[in-house]
């Protein structure tokens, strides 16, 4: 089956320069220029998932929208996705078409959050995904597209649109694009999908309503307990405080490396970090992050910074030249919203 | 010089007819559901308001129920019970 044809209202323009100043009429953009996709590739698109045009990728419950094969494809065709790319994006739209993930929430909410995207498995290298050098950076195809993709969906497609159904504050350049891999290659760890229950032969693509990244340096310390210290410090009163969301922690090389030394497993990483980023009832609410008037037994009641320790989400990724790593605070509460892992499959 | 054919990336939603019961013509001994959508101090606010409106307006009571989070519709139970026992809903509350 072909993309659809004789859509009402289609229209014909001259020249590639002209499609383009026509998507940006329409406002059908992020505010960078798209591709203009073809009739060609959009099919290209198609094959290499194997869906047809009208075939349902995930449906949004609360906007009664259904995003499509074809639509989605004519998206990441804008965003710049090579058709090798469109199964990694059919995945992410799955998942932010989870209930767990609670699409209304995160794409609507004051919070400004982004769509954090963790590519796993074989499919990350095959495609390029970077995982080292200026990982939040420009200057990545897959990285800049695929999330660029998932977020044109949200716009043309469901409709999240600035100051009407997403009613971000601030917002944070995420939401241009946030997508990354994990080094697998390089990691001692086993990969987050993997902890989630996957084979390492498979590959998948993790979802997070996450704030901006916050990096952490710490060139001093060369134990494990000392780098998370600092990592902990900058988290314990950070975005999330108050609300419990997931939070990500990213640990790139040299990090990586000295806790390698000392034998430190992403369990030890998070037992320490749930351990020391809590901060007592008194003080969350003298700094009015949660209601209340301080009454004694406020100071030794403990709130945890997220919900339980496996809420710290240990991604090995960043380059490996460098003292610093990075958190990522999750949007609102794991209640609202909560990661998701959806396998990518490739026909 | 061939032309260049546009594809729309946007899609209508699916419309959604809605129902509304009839307004009550006054709030006098009326029965008061509060959808608390948990975010801080909301349930204080639709408390005071649903007290106003029984010291002021006549209200007969109200029953306050939490929704499981603030990016959810009200969940079926509280809709259940809403529809048996209140006349009026108070559920827009934002931050």
């Amino acid at each position: 089956m072909s993309p659809t044809k004789g859509q009402p209202g289609h229209q014909e323009v001259s020249d590639t320069a002209e499609a383009i100043e026509y998507y940006y009429s329409r406002g059908w953009t992020d505010g960078l220029p798209v591709i203009p996709p073809t009739e060609t590739s959009i099919r290209s698109m198609l094959d290499a998932t194997g869906l047809e045009p009208h075939d349902e990728i995930t449906f949004i419950e609360h906007r009664q929208v259904s995003v499509t094969a074809e639509k989605t494809a004519i998206n990441a065709l804008m965003a710049g996705c090579k058709p090798e790319y469109m199964p990694v994006v059919v995945a992410a739209l799955q998942a932010i078409g989870d209930p767990r993930w609670g699409y209304h929430g995160p794409a609507t909410s004051t919070g400004g959050s982004a769509v954090f995207m963790l590519v796993n498995g074989p499919v990350a290298a095959e495609l390029e995904i970077n995982h080292g050098d200026n990982l939040f950076g420009p200057g990545f195809r897959p990285n800049a597209t695929i999330g660029r993709a998932v977020r044109l969906v949200m716009r043309n497609v469901i409709g999240t649109l600035p100051g009407l159904l997403d009613r971000s504050t601030l917002g944070h350049g995420g939401k241009y694009t946030f997508c990354i891999a994990e080094n697998e290659e390089e990691s001692p760890w086993p990969p987050l999908h993997v902890e989630r229950g996957f084979q390492p032969e498979q590959s998948t693509v993790t979802v997070m309503a996450a704030l901006a990244p916050h990096q952490f340096h710490n060139q001093l310390s060369n134990t494990a307990e000392g780098i998370l210290s600092t990592a902990c410090s900058h988290m314990r009163i950070s975005a999330g405080v108050g609300r419990q969301p997931q939070y990500v922690l990213v640990i790139a090389g040299e990090h990586m490396q000295v806790m390698v030394k000392e034998g430190w497993s992403k369990d030890d990483i998070r037992r320490f970090c749930f351990e020391n980023t809590q901060a007592s009832h008194a003080e969350l609410k003298r700094i009015n992050v949660i209601p209340g008037m301080v009454t004694p037994e406020d100071e030794t009641t403990m709130r945890p910074l997220v919900p339980s320790q496996e809420d710290f989400i240990v991604v090995a990724a960043g380059s490996k030249a460098g003292a610093c790593s990075a958190y990522i605070p999750g949007w609102g509460s794991k209640r609202s919203s909560e990661s998701v892992t959806m396998e990518i499959r490739r026909p | 010089m061939g032309k260049i054919r546009v594809f729309d990336p946007t899609v209508e939603a699916k419309e959604q007819p809605i129902t509304f019961v009839p307004r009550p013509k006054s709030l006098h001994n009326v029965r008061i559901g509060l959808v608390d959508n948990t975010k801080f101090n909301s349930d204080k606010l639709l408390i005071r308001i649903a007290t106003i409106l029984e010291q002021n307006n006549g209200a007969k009571s109200h029953v306050i129920r939490p929704k499981h989070s603030a990016g959810v519709p009200a969940h079926q139970e509280i809709i259940n019970e809403f529809v048996f026992h209140c006349d009026v809903v108070i559920a827009g509350i934002g931050d």
